[in-house]
C-alpha cells in the first residue's frame, strides 16, 4: 500500500483566474518583502480585490524561515481569522504558510507536533492556496515544511512533514516567474533536478513518482538552459514551472535523501540558496548510491532512466548509462554556472564545521531514505569529495 | 537453527548484536530513550509479547532489554506497537519503521518529533534484528 498525494493543480497562462471560482472572503497572504518590491503581490491583490475578498498581508518571511517567524505569523492569522490562506513566494513562504495553516486550525499543537502519523483534520477553518514565484522547490505540492531552529550549537533545519499540510490548490501561473533573475533560475532549477533525481532511487520510490520524474527531467533538460539564457522566453518559463511542480509531485510522494540531507545542513550552517546547496551534491550522491554492495537496483533504475530520457543509449550497460546521467547533471551545472562547493564556502569554513555537519546529517529524516546508507564518516567524505570536485570512488 | 523471535534468549542475542553494531552506534550517538515494543497476536502468534529496551548513546542502556511478564507494568518514553504479521514485514524490510507508522501498520506513543530525528537509528535497529539469527513463529 502506498499513496500519491497531490493538491488540485492549475497551470499555464492566466492560471491565477482560478481564484475567480473561489467563494472564500477573508484571505491571509503569506509572502516576503521581495515579492512586494517586485510587484508580484500587486498582481495578486489586483486579482482578488474585485472579487470582494478582504485580505491581510504578512510579509515577514525570510530565507530559511525561523520558527519565531511562524509563531508571529500564526498570531496575526489567528487574530484575523481568514477562510483562505495564500502562500505567495518561493519555498520559504510556502513552508511558513503550511505551518501557520496547521497552527491556526489546531492551536493545541506546536511545531514539534508536525509529524506524519497523527490526524490533523485541517480545512475546517481555511483552505491553503500556494502560488509559487520560483520554479524549483515544489513546495506547493509537498507535505514538508522546513523550519530553522536556533540551538546552542547553531542553527538546525527541522524537516516537519504531514500529508495534510499539502496545499488545497497549487496555482502555477508563469506571470510570477518571468522576471526571476539568472541566479535564482539556476538554483531553483537545480532544486527541481535534485528532487526528481533523488526520488527515483529512494527507498520510498514508486511508479507514480517515476512517471512524474521522467517528464520533469525532459522539461528541465530542455528548458532550464533556455530560461537561464533568456528569461523573457515565456514558453521556457511556463515549462520550467510545470517541471518543478512535477518534480515536486514526484519527490513529495517518494522523498529525497542524501543530497537534501547534506544540502539542508550546509544551508543551515552557511545560509546559501537551497537549490545550490542540494544541486552541488547531486552528482556525488548519485555516484555514492551507484557504489557499494547493494547498488544493483539503483544502477538499474538510474541506468534505465538515463536511457528513457535519451541521456544514454539503449545498448549501454546500465552502470555506464547511470554514469552518463551523472555526467549530464554536471553538464547542466556548467550551462547554468552552478557554483562548486569550494566557490560557496572556504576550506577553513569546511574544516571548522565538517564534523558537526556530518553529525547533523545523521539526524535528517531524509538521510534515511537513501538506497545506500551513510554514516557520519561517509557524510564527511562526501563533503570532502564535493569540495575537491572529486568523483566518488568509495 | 536460530532463536525464536522475541523470546528471552533471542533478546539476549539481540542485545549483543546492537551493542556490537558500529552502524547503530554511529546513527544513535546522541539518542537517549527507552521503548516498549508490543507485538500483538496475528498469523501464527497467538499471544501478545511485550519487549522493553533501553537505548542510550548508541548502545543498550543501563536498564537493559527483556521480555515483560504478562500484566507487568513498566514506564517507557516510547511505545511502538503493531500486529505480528506487520513486525514480520518490518523484519523482511517490506516496510520501514516510519512507513509502517504512515500506513497505520504500527502505532507510536511518545514524542514523535524526537523519533523523526532518529529515523536512521530506527532502521539500524531493524538491521540488528536481521543480523540476529532469528526464527519466526
Ligand atoms: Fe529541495
Amino acid at each position: 500500500m502506498w499513496y500519491f498525494y497531490a493538491p488540485k493543480t492549475v497551470f499555464g497562462e492566466d492560471a491565477l483566474d482560478y481564484l475567480d471560482s473561489m467563494d472564500e472572503k477573508r484571505c491571509f497572504i503569506v509572502t516576503d518583502e521581495g515579492i512586494i518590491k517586485f510587484g508580484m503581490l500587486e498582481i495578486l491583490t489586483k486579482k482578488i480585490t474585485p472579487l470582494e475578498m478582504d485580505y491581510k498581508v504578512f510579509s515577514g518571511v525570510e530565507p530559511d524561515p525561523r520558527e519565531e517567524t511562524i509563531l508571529e505569523a500564526t498570531k496575526i492569522c489567528q487574530d484575523y481569522k481568514p477562510d483562505l490562506i495564500i502562500a505567495l513566494g518561493g519555498g520559504s513562504s510556502m513552508d511558513v504558510a503550511k505551518a501557520v495553516w496547521v497552527l491556526y486550525e489546531r492551536p493545541d499543537l506546536g511545531i514539534d507536533d508536525l509529524y506524519p502519523f497523527i490526524d490533523l483534520k485541517l480545512g475546517k477553518k481555511a483552505k491553503l492556496v500556494a502560488i509559487p514565484t520560483t520554479s524549483g522547490t515544489g513546495a506547493e505540492t509537498t507535505w514538508a515544511s522546513i523550519i530553522t531552529r536556533k540551538t546552542d550549537k547553531g542553527d538546525i533545519k527541522l524537516e516537519q512533514v504531514h500529508k495534510e499540510m499539502i496545499p488545497t490548490v497549487a496555482i502555477l501561473d508563469p506571470v510570477f516567474v518571468k522576471s526571476m533573475p539568472k541566479g535564482l533560475t539556476a538554483s531553483t532549477g537545480f532544486d527541481a533536478l535534485a528532487h526528481l533525481s533523488e526520488c527515483i532511487i529512494s527507498v520510498w520510490k514508486n511508479d507514480y513518482s517515476e512517471a512524474m520524474a521522467l517528464k520533469a527531467f525532459e522539461l528541465v533538460q530542455k528548458y532550464l538552459p533556455i530560461a537561464y539564457e533568456d528569461g523573457t522566453n515565456i514558453e521556457a518559463r511556463e515549462k520550467m514551472h510545470a517541471a518543478a511542480n512535477m518534480a515536486g509531485l514526484a519527490f513529495g510522494n517518494a522523498q529525497v535523501h542524501l543530497g537534501h540531507a547534506l544540502g539542508h545542513v550546509l544551508g543551515a550552517t552557511f545560509h546559501k540558496p537551497h537549490g545550490f546547496t542540494v544541486g552541488v551534491f547531486l552528482p556525488y550522491v548519485l555516484q555514492y548510491c551507484l557504489h557499494g554492495d547493494e547498488a544493483e537496483e539503483t544502477v538499474n533504475i538510474l541506468g534505465t532512466f538515463a536511457k528513457r530520457t535519451g541521456v544514454a543509449k539503449w545498448d549501454d550497460a546500465n552502470l555506464d548509462a547511470a554514469h552518463k546521467y551523472v555526467a549530464e547533471i554536471k553538464r547542466l551545472q556548467k550551462v547554468v554556472n552552478h557554483p562548486t562547493l569550494s566557490e560557496m564556502i572556504t576550506r577553513e569554513e569546511l574544516d571548522e564545521k565538517i564534523d558537526m555537519m556530518a553529525e547533523w546529517c545523521l539526524e535528517s529524516p531524509s538521510a534515511a531514505m537513501s538506497p545506500r546508507s551513510a554514516g557520519s564518516q561517509e557524510f564527511k567524505k562526501i563533503y570532502e569529495y564535493a569540495f575537491e570536485n572529486k568523483d566518488i570512488d568509495f | 537453527m536460530g532463536l525464536l523471535f522475541a523470546s528471552p534468549e533471542w533478546v539476549n542475542a539481540y542485545v549483543e548484536t546492537v551493542n556490537g553494531s558500529k552502524a547503530y552506534e554511529d546513527a544513535a550517538k546522541t539518542w537517549e530513550g527507552d521503548f516498549v515494543f508490543v507485538i500483538t497476536p496475528a498469523d501464527n502468534l497467538d499471544h501478545e509479547i511485550r519487549m522493553y529496551i533501553d537505548l542510550y548513546h548508541g548502545k543498550i542502556g543501563p536498564k537493559g532489554a527483556r521480555i515483560l511478564n504478562e500484566g507487568e507494568e513498566v514506564e517507557s518514553e516510547f511505545v511502538y506497537s503493531g500486529p505480528y504479521n506487520n513486525w514480520v514485514k518490518l523484519i523482511e524490510k517490506k516496510v520501514d519503521p516510519i512507513q509502517g507508522l504512515m500506513q497505520g501498520k504500527f502505532k507510536l506513543k511518545g514524542n514523535m518529533g524526537k523519533v523523526m530525528r532518529a529515523v536512521k537509528a530506527a532502521q539500524e535497529l531493524v538491521n540488528c534484528v536481521i543480523a540476529t539469527d532469528t526464527d519466526l513463529y
